[in-house]
């Protein structure tokens, strides 16, 4: 559960920083996260959109196919807020603890 | 499946596991992420066997839902020839498959009435199609346990009617209607819908023709339609298989197909069932429709014995028949939407 919220908390940031495509998320969290499959991110990328805080658009890129891009909605910024609270309430009780 | 490339089968798999619309939305997302990864060694060295990554995305509940709609469909399907393989040797009579038969619709249609999927109204109405379903069960339950312990108390009997009929209604509350309003067909379901309720009429007018019109000729012609009949009822039974497998995959109006291949195989059974009614004249496996028709004195057939005429048994049997036949065309029109 830990480590689903974690992956959640990067998948939202890194839409807050621009939109982008699914190969392009997938690729970016299994360079973090290796030993987790890129599928069950994916569920997760699913799970975001499913919950309404991503939504997906048909984009044109240059030179090649219309591509679908994921991009945070409003409610996904709130939820990217309270994991980020969450996370930083976490990392300052490991901090008190010495590790 | 072994030419299939991992795209394609990871699809099939797709399809067959989730919902329609997230099946879509998935075989998209997919597509797109599969092109970048390019090789199928690579895929599936990242992602695992084809179904893997499905999997991991469908809800368990609604694939043992599914599931078991399938299956269900498939017993209605095979019944028929189940019930004729084993009803002169195996069982001593079809209250075991009635059993079964009356279980499952409890189970199918409370276990499909919870899947949450429809409308206060739309459950409103399913649930009394399922309730009236439910109270036809229970009371039938008791005269297949009396019919156990004492032939003589029998007083319901169901046959393949029944098994189609409830086939229909699964496979119409399982796909559910109304989404598929204002859409065109594919030419292969167009050519599939088409082709199946002509055979149909066919079928139901040659029924007609049989019984009032030109039975004597038709008579000594017994064993060429005999196998007409038997490639008939094959070719009905490979499509209500085909069309339930295309209808998940698919389209879900491929279920009019199935519904109306369902009718075909109760009409072929049906011809069969009325010439093996009668012991003289029953040879078992054969048919034998002819031989009920062509003595017109009808003294030695069980149905003068029961109704007494023979005029209105010929109209009891049309009417019978054109009554199923009726319920099979409109369960099917439902099934268009």
């Amino acid at each position: 559960m830990l480590k689903k919220n974690i992956i959640k908390l990067c998948m939202l940031h890194l839409l807050t920083v621009s939109d982008r495509y699914g190969y392009e998320v997938l690729s970016l969290l299994h360079d973090a996260f290796p030993d987790t499959q890129e599928s069950a991110i994916y569920v997760l990328l699913r799970e975001l959109c499913r919950e309404k805080y991503t939504e997906s658009y048909t984009g044109e890129t240059s030179g090649g196919p219309a591509r679908k891009y994921y991009r945070i909605t409003d409610s996904g910024r709130e939820e990217y807020g309270r994991l980020m609270k969450i996370w930083r309430a976490l990392k300052e009780s490991l901090e008190g603890l010495g590790i | 499946m072994k030419g299939l490339g991992y795209f394609e089968k990871l699809s099939l798999a797709a399809r067959w596991f989730l919902p329609r619309e997230e099946a879509e939305s998935v075989i998209e997302d997919y597509r797109d992420i599969l092109s970048e990864v390019g090789e199928q060694k690579a895929a599936r060295e990242r992602f695992g066997a084809p179904w893997q990554p499905v999997m991991e995305l469908a809800n368990p509940k609604k694939v043992r839902r599914w599931h078991i709609a399938f299956l269900y469909m498939m017993f209605c399907t095979v019944f028929p020839i189940l019930y004729r393989t084993f009803n002169n040797s195996f069982f001593d009579n079809e209250f075991c498959f009635n059993i079964l038969i009356t279980g499952m619709v409890i189970w199918i249609f409370w276990e499909i009435l919870l899947a949450g999927k429809y409308s206060k109204k739309m459950l409103f109405l399913l649930g009394g199609l399922g309730s009236a379903l439910i109270l036809l069960a229970g009371m039938v339950m008791p005269s297949y346990l009396l019919d156990m312990w004492d032939p003589s108390y029998v007083i319901i009997r169901t046959y393949e009617q029944e098994t189609f009929a409830i086939g229909a209604v699964v496979s119409i509350v399982y796909f559910g209607f109304g989404r598929m309003r204002g859409r065109k067909f594919s030419k292969p379901l167009l050519v599939g819908i088409v082709s199946m309720f002509t055979t149909v009429v066919c079928l139901y007018f040659f029924m007609y023709y049989s019984l009032y019109i030109n039975i004597d000729k038709l008579a000594y012609h017994e064993s060429f339609f005999s196998v007409c009949f038997a490639f008939l009822f094959a070719f009905f039974f490979l499509s209500a298989i085909a069309s339930i497998f295309l209808a998940k995959l698919y389209e879900q109006r491929w279920r009019v197909v199935f519904i109306l291949a369902l009718v075909g195989m109760s009409m072929c059974l049906e011809l069969v069932f009325l010439s093996s009614k009668n012991a003289f004249m029953a040879n078992s496996g054969n048919l034998n429709l002819f031989h009920i028709f062509y003595n017109r004195d009808y003294s030695d057939y069980i149905f003068s014995s029961q109704w007494g005429n023979n005029i209105n048994a010929i109209d009891e049997i049309f009417i019978s028949f054109s009554w199923y036949s009726g319920v099979g065309t409109a369960l099917a029109l439902i099934g268009l939407l």
